[in-house]
C-alpha cells in the first residue's frame, strides 16, 4: 500500500485535531442519555456519552491489534528487533541511542585482549573469594573473644549449631595458619569444651558464695550499731505497756462480760385491737369467700375430698359468723330473731328436734346457751368435758369460791348421778351394744357416757381406734333415729345427742358422709318403691325429719353440690311433690319439710319451686271457695276433693279465742285434738306457720328476676280467695305485710329486642414493605441462588458485549479488505494506464518517424 | 319491586330485605354514579433522593443541604404535609363505610391511587419509606391480602373522576368563606382537591369552582378533616 488512504476516518480526524476539553464542550460531539427519572444525588457514569471519540478509539485499537494480526496472517517468519531497549517505552531514544553506541565501543574495545590471561578475575573458595577471606580473618578472632562473655562460646555454637563442615574446617584452616597447634580430633574438641564450660561455671559460682558472705558480714556489723541505736527509744515503750496493762485487762473484761451477758429476747410484737380486728375479719373474709365459690359451684372438680374437708369449715362459717352476721342469717339466727321480736311462729317448733324439745323438756338451760352450743360445737363440747373432768378431779381437794357456790351445788347434785358413772367405755361393736351402753341413763348421762367413750377411743390412741370411732357415728346416728321414732320422742335426748353427732362428723368427715347418704338414700328408694307400688307415699317419719335437720347441722347447705346436702334436699322435693296431704299431721310433716327447705336455701337463695307450690297448696286447703280460682294447684294437691277442706275453719268465731302457738313437732305422728275449737286453733296456727314460710320465701327470693311471676298464683290466692277478715289480727297483719312485699317489687320489663348493629367498617390492610434496591429487582431468596443470579446476568452482559465486538470486527476487517482490494485495482488502473500511455507514446513516436520518413520520401 | 311482586306471592315478608348485591358485582356505572367523596391531594412533594447507598423520601429536615445544593427552597419540600393529610382522610368514617377515594398528584406528575383499605403508616418514617417503594416499583400491596394498596396511574386525574360530578377546589383566597357543609351534594358522588403544601394556591384546570370553608387559613390535614365531617353529617355517616 504505496499510497496511505486518501479519506480518513472523520472522527479521527475530528480527535486529532481538537483537545479533549474542545470537544467535551462541543455540544455536537456530546451525546446526553435522558433519564427516565430524575433522582437527587444519584451518579449515573453515563449521563453523557461522546460517540465520535469512543469510536475512533475503537477504530485505533483495532488498527493496532486486529489489523497487525491480519497483515501477519499466514506468515511463518517472525521480525524480533533485539537491539538494546527497542521494546523499552520508558527510555528516551537519545538515551537509547547513546547506549547503544557505548556497547558498541565496548565490544569493540574487547576485542583486544582478546589473548590476555585472567588477570582481573578474582579466585575463589568455595564461592567466596579468597582475598575476602583473608580479611576476615582477624574478624573472627575479634567475635570469639566477645563471645566469651556470653553464655554460649562461639566455638560451642559453631560446633553444635555450625553443624555443617564448611565452619569448622574453615576454623582448622585458621589455626592450621598459626600453624603452632596440631589438628584435634572431634573427640578431643567436645571434651576440651565441656572443660572450658564447666570451669566457668565454678568460677561463677566463687564469686556468687564470695558476695553473699559479704553481704552476711555486713549484716551483722549493722545490727550491732543498730542495738546502739534504737536502745533511745525501746524502754520507754515497755515501760509504758506495764502501766497499761492491768487497766487494759479490767476494761478487757467489762466488755468480754457485758458481750457475753444475756440479752433480752425480742418477744413477738404485741397486736393492737386494730390489727387484732383486721386478722379476724381476713380470716372471716377469707372464709365467706369460701362459701361463695362453693355455692357457685366452682369446686365441682375435686368433689369428695375437699368438700368432706370443707364442710367442717363451713359449718364453723355458717354457724359463727351468723352471730354477727345479720344479713346473711342462718336458719338458726333466724329463729333466733324471730324469738325475740316475739313473734311466736311454730317455725322454732318444726325447724328440728333440738329447739322444740329444749323448750318442751323444762327450760333448764337457757336457750342461748344451747344456741351457743350449736354455734361451737365442738370447742364447747371439749371444753365442757374437760371442764368436767377437771372438776371431778378436784372436788376432793380444792372447795369451791362463794361465787361458784350454785354451780357447786349443782354439781354436787350431778355428782351423786355421775358417781354411779364409770370413766371408760369400750366403744361400742355394734348398734345393741350402744344401745345398752345408753339404756336407762338419762339425756345428760348418755352425753357424758358417749363424750368419755370418744375419749377414751380417740385415734391417736391407739390404731383401731379411728375405725371404731367411725362406726359410732353410724349407731349414733341410728340411735337418734330409734329415739325419733318413740312414742313419744325423746327429744331432748336427741338434741343432746347431736353434739356428739357433731364431733364425730368433725374427726372423720368422709364416714359421716357416707353413713348420712346412705340413710338419705335408703329412705329415698324405699319412697321412690312404695309410689310405684301403691302411686303415692306417706310424709316421711319424724326420724326422717330429725336427719334431714341434722344433715342441714353437720354439712353445708349452700354447697352447689353436695354428697349429702343435695340428696337430702332432693329427698325433701321428693316428697314435697309426691306425698299427698290427707290429714293435719300430713299438713305439719309438710310444713317441717317446708322450714327444713326454707334452712336448706336460706344461704344460697336457690330457686325451690316445690316449696313454693306446697305453700300455695297448703293455703289452698284453707281456701272455702273452691271455683273459679285464678290459680291452679299442682300435683300432690287438688283443685276439689275430700281433703281439700282440711284448714278451712268450722267455726268462724273461733279466731278470737286463738293465741299464737307453736306447732309440736311431735304433731306430725300422732295430733290427738278432741274439740272443734282445738281443730280450728290448730288450722289457725297451721295456716299462720305456712304465711310466716311465705314471708321468708318472698324475702329470699327477692332478687330473682322472675320473683313477681313465682309469687303471682300466690298473691291471687292471698288477695282474693282466702277467707282473711275470718282469722284473727295477727294473721291479717302478716297477711298484709306478705302482700305489700310482693306488689312491691312488681315491675314492668323492657320487650326483648334484637340488638342494633353496628355497621361493619373496611378492613385495613397494612403494606408490605418491601426493600428499594437500585435497579433491577432482587431475585433469589438464598444466597448462592442471588449469585447464580447476578453471574447469570453478567454472563449475558458479556456475551451481548462480545457479540458486539466480534461484529464490529468482521466490519472492521471487510472494510480493511475493501480498501486493500481497491488500492490493488487502483494500482493495477495506474500501471495499465502507465503502460498504455507508454505505448502510445511509442507508438506516436513510431508514427511520426514514420511520417517523417515519409514526408522526406 | 313492583314488577316482581306478582311472582313473590305470599314471600311478601321477604321483602323487606332485599339484599345490596356484592360490591364485585356492581358495574363501574354503579360504583361511578353512588355517593362517595373523591379528594384529591394536589402538588405533593413525594420524591426520592439517594443517600449513600439508600434511597429516602426528599424531605426538608433531613435533606436541607442536598436541596439547597440543587437549587431548591426547602420550605417547599414537605412531604409531611401528605402524610397528614392521609391519616385524616384514612381514618375518618367517611372511609371507613367505604365512601371516600382519594387520589396524590404529585408536583413531579405522578398520580397515585390510595385503596380505601390501605393503613396508612403511623409514623412520618415508615411513611417515607413506603412512598419510596411505592415511587420505584409503582404499586404497593397488602402484607396479608392480594390487594394492591397504592399504585401509580395514568395521568390525568380528571380520568378518574365520576363523570359529571362537582369538582371543588378548596382554598383560602377564594373570597367569602362558607359552610362546609353547603357543598356536599344530597345524591351522588364529589370531588374536592386540596392543596397538599405548605405555600401558594392549589392551580388545576379541572376544577369547576373554589371554595373556601374558614375565614382562617387553613392546613391541608384540617380542610381534609372538616371536608370529611361535613360530608359525613349531611350523608348521615357516623
Amino acid at each position: 500500500m504505496g499510497k496511505p488512504p486518501k479519506k480518513k476516518n472523520l472522527a479521527d480526524k475530528v480527535r486529532k485535531t481538537k483537545t479533549s476539553t474542545e470537544i467535551k464542550n462541543n455540544p455536537f460531539e456530546v451525546k446526553i442519555n435522558r433519564k427516565k427519572f430524575d433522582i437527587l444525588g444519584r451518579k449515573s457514569k453515563h449521563d453523557v456519552g461522546l460517540p465520535g471519540v469512543s469510536r475512533s478509539k475503537a477504530i485505533n485499537k483495532r488498527k493496532e491489534t486486529l489489523l497487525k494480526e491480519y497483515k501477519t496472517k499466514d506468515k511463518a517468519n517472525k521480525f524480533i528487533d533485539r537491539r538494546f531497549g527497542e521494546y523499552d517505552t520508558k527510555m528516551d531514544p537519545e538515551e537509547k541511542i547513546l547506549q547503544r553506541f557505548s556497547m558498541e565501543r565496548q565490544r569493540t574495545q574487547d576485542k583486544k585482549n582478546m589473548y590476555n590471561l585472567n588477570e582481573e578475575e578474582e579466585l575463589t573458595h568455595y564461592g567466596q573469594s579468597l582475598s575476602e577471606m583473608e580479611k576476615l580473618n582477624d574478624m573472627v578472632d575479634s567475635d570469639d573473644d566477645a563471645d566469651e562473655k556470653g553464655m554460649l562460646s562461639a566455638e560451642l555454637t559453631a560446633s553444635h549449631f555450625g553443624g555443617g563442615g564448611l565452619l569448622r574446617r574453615k576454623t582448622q584452616g585458621e589455626k592450621d595458619n598459626g600453624g603452632n597447634q596440631r589438628a584435634k580430633s572431634r573427640q578431643e574438641l567436645i571434651e576440651e569444651l565441656i572443660l572450658k564450660s564447666k570451669q566457668e561455671k565454678r568460677e561463677r559460682q566463687n564469686q556468687k558464695e564470695e558476695s553473699q558472705v559479704l553481704t552476711e558480714k555486713l549484716d551483722q556489723d549493722w545490727k550491732s550499731i543498730q542495738g546502739l541505736l534504737a536502745h533511745k527509744n525501746a524502754p520507754k515503750a515497755d515501760r509504758h505497756e506495764e502501766e497499761d496493762k492491768p487497766k487494759l485487762d479490767e476494761y478487757d473484761m467489762m466488755v468480754r462480760e457485758l458481750g457475753f451477758e444475756m440479752k433480752a429476747q425480742p418477744s413477738e410484737k404485741m397486736k393492737t385491737p386494730e390489727e387484732v380486728a383486721r386478722e379476724e375479719r381476713e380470716r372471716l373474709q377469707k372464709l365467706e369467700a369460701d362459701r361463695l365459690r362453693r355455692m357457685m359451684g366452682d369446686a365441682v372438680g375435686d368433689c369428695t375430698k375437699t368438700q368432706a374437708h370443707m364442710s367442717a369449715d363451713d359449718i364453723n362459717d355458717g354457724f359463727i359468723l351468723d352471730g354477727d352476721d345479720k344479713p346473711t342469717l342462718a336458719y338458726q339466727d333466724g329463729k333466733w330473731n324471730i324469738n325475740e321480736e316475739g313473734a311466736k311462729i311454730e317455725g322454732d317448733d318444726e325447724e328440728g328436734g333440738e329447739g322444740e324439745s329444749g323448750e318442751e323438756e323444762s327450760d333448764e338451760e337457757e336457750e342461748g346457751s344451747d344456741e351457743d352450743s350449736h354455734s361451737d360445737l365442738d370447742s364447747e363440747q371439749e371444753s365442757a368435758g374437760g371442764e368436767e373432768e377437771e372438776e371431778e378431779e378436784e372436788k376432793d381437794e380444792a372447795p369451791a369460791t362463794k361465787s361458784q357456790l350454785s354451780e357447786e351445788e349443782r354439781k354436787a347434785q350431778a355428782e351423786a348421778a355421775k358417781a354411779e358413772l364409770p370413766y371408760t367405755f369400750k366403744a361400742p361393736e355394734s348398734y345393741s351394744d350402744l344401745k345398752g351402753l345408753l339404756q336407762g341413763h338419762p339425756a345428760d348421762h348418755q352425753c357424758i357416757i358417749l363424750a368419755r367413750t370418744q375419749k377414751c377411743n380417740h385415734p391417736s390412741l391407739a390404731v383401731g381406734n379411728k375405725l371404731k370411732l367411725q362406726k359410732l357415728f353410724g349407731f349414733l346416728l341410728e340411735y337418734v333415729g330409734e329415739l325419733a321414732s318413740r312414742s313419744p320422742p325423746e327429744l331432748s335426748t336427741i338434741d343432746k345427742m347431736i353434739p356428739q353427732l357433731y364431733g364425730l362428723c368433725q374427726l372423720f368427715p368422709e364416714a359421716a358422709s357416707k353413713a348420712m347418704q346412705t340413710t338419705l338414700v335408703d329412705s329415698a328408694h324405699s319412697m321412690e318403691e312404695v309410689l310405684e307400688v301403691k302411686g303415692r307415699a306417706a310424709f316421711p317419719q319424724l326420724d326422717m325429719l330429725i336427719y334431714l335437720k341434722i344433715t342441714a347441722l353437720l354439712f353445708p347447705t349452700s354447697d352447689f353440690r353436695h354428697p349429702v346436702t343435695t340428696p337430702a334436699l332432693l329427698y325433701i322435693s321428693q316428697a314435697l311433690t309426691k306425698c299427698p296431704v290427707m290429714s293435719l299431721e300430713d299438713v305439719t310433716s309438710g310444713l317441717v319439710l317446708c322450714c327444713l327447705a326454707v334452712e336448706y336455701i336460706s344461704f344460697s337463695k336457690r330457686f325451690f319451686p316445690e316449696l313454693i307450690n306446697f305453700l300455695l297448696g297448703v293455703l289452698h286447703l284453707a281456701v272455702k271457695d273452691k271455683t273459679s280460682t285464678g290459680y291452679s294447684v299442682v300435683p300432690p294437691f287438688r283443685q276439689k276433693g275430700k281433703v281439700s277442706d282440711l284448714l278451712v275453719l268450722s267455726d268462724p268465731e273461733s279466731s278470737q279465742t286463738w293465741s299464737k302457738k307453736t306447732l309440736p313437732l311431735s304433731a306430725t305422728q300422732t295430733l290427738t285434738l278432741t274439740t272443734d275449737l282445738d281443730t280450728d286453733h290448730y288450722r289457725l296456727s297451721a295456716v299462720a306457720t305456712c304465711l310466716d314460710l311465705l314471708k321468708r320465701c318472698s324475702s329470699l327470693y327477692r332478687e330473682l328476676a322472675s320473683y313477681s311471676h313465682i309469687f303471682k298464683p300466690i298473691t291471687t290466692l292471698l288477695s282474693k280467695h282466702l277467707p282473711i277478715k275470718t282469722y284473727p289480727a295477727a294473721l291479717q297483719d302478716l297477711h298484709g305485710e306478705i302482700l305489700a312485699a310482693i306488689s312491691g317489687s312488681l315491675m314492668s320489663r323492657p320487650l326483648l329486642v334484637f340488638e342494633k348493629k353496628k355497621p361493619i367498617p373496611l378492613k385495613l390492610f397494612t403494606p408490605k414493605i418491601v426493600e428499594v434496591l437500585d435497579y433491577g429487582k432482587k431475585r433469589g431468596n438464598t444466597k448462592e441462588e442471588r449469585e447464580k443470579e447476578r453471574l447469570n446476568h453478567k454472563y449475558k452482559k458479556e456475551f451481548k458485549g462480545a457479540l458486539r465486538e466480534i461484529r464490529k470486527d468482521t466490519r472492521f476487517l471487510a472494510r480493511e479488505k475493501l480498501n486493500e482490494v481497491m488500492g490493488r485495482d487502483a494500482e493495477r488502473k495506474r500501471k495499465v494506464k502507465e503502460l498504455f500511455g507508454s505505448l502510445a507514446t511509442q507508438e506516436g513516436e513510431w508514427k511520426a518517424l514514420k511520417r517523417r520518413k515519409n514526408s522526406r520520401h | 319491586m313492583e314488577a316482581h311482586s306478582g311472582d313473590k306471592r305470599g314471600l311478601e315478608h321477604l321483602d323487606e330485605y332485599e339484599p345490596k348485591p356484592a360490591k364485585h358485582m356492581r358495574s363501574l356505572h354503579d360504583r361511578m354514579a353512588e355517593r362517595r367523596l373523591v379528594v384529591i391531594l394536589e402538588g405533593a412533594t413525594l420524591e426520592t433522593v439517594k443517600v449513600g447507598k439508600t434511597f429516602e423520601l426528599l424531605n426538608c429536615d433531613q435533606h436541607k443541604g442536598m436541596i439547597i445544593k440543587s437549587g431548591r427552597d426547602p420550605g417547599k419540600i414537605r412531604p409531611d404535609i401528605t402524610h397528614q393529610c392521609l391519616l385524616m382522610l384514612m381514618d375518618s368514617p367517611l372511609n371507613r363505610a367505604g365512601l371516600l377515594q382519594v387520589y396524590i398528584h404529585t408536583e413531579r406528575n405522578a398520580l397515585i391511587e390510595i385503596n380505601p383499605q390501605t393503613r396508612i403508616p403511623r409514623t412520618f418514617n415508615r411513611f417515607c419509606g413506603l412512598m419510596v417503594q411505592l415511587l420505584h416499583k409503582l404499586s404497593v400491596r397488602a402484607a396479608d391480602g392480594p390487594q394492591r394498596l397504592l399504585k401509580l396511574i395514568k395521568n390525568p386525574v380528571s380520568d378518574h373522576l365520576p363523570p359529571g360530578c362537582p369538582r371543588i377546589c378548596t382554598s383560602f383566597s377564594s373570597g367569602e368563606a362558607v359552610g362546609a357543609r353547603t357543598v356536599v351534594p344530597e345524591e351522588g358522588p364529589a370531588a374536592v382537591v386540596v392543596g397538599a403544601f405548605a405555600h401558594g394556591a392549589v392551580n388545576v384546570d379541572y376544577t369547576e369552582k373554589t371554595v373556601s370553608i374558614s375565614n382562617y387559613p387553613l392546613s391541608a390535614a384540617l380542610t381534609c378533616a372538616k371536608m370529611c365531617s361535613a360530608f359525613e353529617e349531611v350523608w348521615g355517616v357516623l
